[in-house]
């Protein structure tokens, strides 16, 4: 007599739940979109509609931006779990649990990473970005967005019951990497340049760190249980 | 009667400090145990070890005459652990909060009912767990215990923040469940009127 739950139904179990408390729960999703959306929208203000500026400026105004608005999500990717428990089942599900985490910033990633997608594109027309330009953003935002809720959630774990300023601390400067390759695309793209190397650094680096950050993150957690 | 759970000089630390020492016991099949001790006398920490959430244990424990460590997929498998914290979702409904356990659950939303029926809370349903107060959320988590059958139950502190009908009633649900083969590990400040072996743990560490 046992429940019988495979792996399948644990990664279904912890994506549904978690979408459904994240549309219960707007701020989740819409104050990293608010913010990201309102420092955007200063930059045209303090620096004039100077369509040459804004356009050289776009890919380090919305990388910089992106990065800035994921931190203020990084909180509450385990904080809730940890402090309801949640996150102990995990540990007793008798599932491998760096997939069972990486469910978890997956779900995270739609909920946060997702709209901010959407809301770059956007920005990017108030910026006089190209319609090229705005191929090469989206794709270096997709991989680099998702690699940033990785890095996030080991962020997360690092600072659980802790000050959330530490994940940010923590985040940033691993983060160098992708900002650097990301706004790199855009510029080259900006240049007529081919910027397909710097998508491929970006894939590597995501390939990478679905596995590596995911049990750092595990581990991470671990260390609140000692 | 077969064991189901056994452990030999079990003894737990954190931060160096003893917590558990050498501690023996055996829960049989369809019985219950219930361990007693003050705050800080380390039944928590006993509940934890066992489900191997804590770094520092040493001694053995047996699932089935077996070592955990070799059957740990399927003693997870048919173990239910409650802990302090409930993993009760705030912002969701009772039923979501049924529907979504803290394990995959393929359930009719019928026994869902029937379970919160058995409870006192069916007619809280739709009501979102922000608006509940301690004694109904815990009944949300003693719902959890009916919906699917384990072997052994975990249960840390059930009678807490219970009136007496609360206490009634899960003293009736593990009696339910003990009737249907299941195994009760439960820890509180006081004997309950639970028919049990009893553990007494003291913070003298011995």
């Amino acid at each position: 007599m046992n429940n019988r739950s495979n792996l399948t139904q644990w990664m279904l179990l912890i994506l549904k739940k978690d979408l459904l408390l994240s549309y219960r729960r707007a701020a989740t999703y819409m104050t990293p979109l608010i913010f990201f959306l309102i420092v955007v929208t200063l930059f045209p203000l303090a620096l004039g509609p100077d369509k040459s500026l804004l356009s050289t400026l776009s890919p380090a105004i919305i990388w910089v931006t992106a990065l800035l608005a994921s931190l203020l999500a990084v909180e509450s990717i385990f904080h809730e779990d940890y402090r309801d428990g949640t996150l102990d089942y995990f540990f007793i599900s008798g599932e491998p649990i760096f997939i069972l985490i990486f469910i978890k910033v997956l779900g995270h990633w739609l909920v946060t990473g997702v709209p901010l997608l959407i809301a770059a594109l956007l920005s990017s027309l108030i910026l006089f970005m190209s319609k090229d330009i705005i191929i090469s953003l989206f794709i270096s935002l997709f991989l680099g967005s998702f690699s940033l809720s990785l890095l996030g959630a080991l962020g997360g774990a690092l600072s659980l019951g802790r000050s959330a300023i530490l994940s940010a601390i923590i985040v940033l400067p691993l983060s160098v990497p992708i900002l650097l390759l990301g706004s790199a695309t855009v510029f080259s793209a900006i240049n007529y340049s081919d910027y397909s190397v710097y998508l491929f650094y970006m894939g590597a680096i995501l390939s990478l760190a679905i596995p590596g950050l995911s049990l750092a993150t595990v581990e991470a957690i671990k260390l609140n249980y000692e | 009667m077969s064991e189901l759970l056994k452990t030999k000089n079990l003894t737990c630390k954190r931060s160096e400090k003893i917590i558990i020492n050498n501690l023996n016991f055996a829960i049989p099949q369809g019985k219950n145990v219930e361990v007693i001790g003050s705050n800080g006398s380390g039944k928590t920490t006993l509940l934890r070890a066992l489900l191997g959430l804590v770094p520092e244990t040493e001694g053995e424990i047996l699932w089935h005459g077996k070592n955990i460590k070799q059957v740990e997929n399927n003693f997870y498998k048919s173990c239910f652990y409650q802990g302090h914290k409930l993993g009760i979702k705030k912002s969701l409904t009772v039923l979501e909060n049924l529907k979504h356990p803290n394990f995959p659950l393929i359930s009719e939303e019928e026994k869902l009912y029937s379970a919160a029926k058995k409870v006192g809370i069916s007619d809280l349903m739709h009501r979102v767990s922000s608006n509940l107060s301690v004694g109904q959320i815990k009944r949300i988590a003693l719902a959890r215990l009916l919906i699917c059958d384990f072997d052994l139950y975990l249960i840390d502190e059930p009678f807490t923040a219970l009136d007496n009908e609360g206490t009634d009633l899960i003293q009736s649900i593990i009696v339910e469940l003990n009737n249907r083969g299941s195994s009760f590990l439960v820890t509180g400040h006081r004997e309950s009127e639970l028919i049990s072996d009893k553990i007494y743990l003291d913070d003298t560490d011995e």
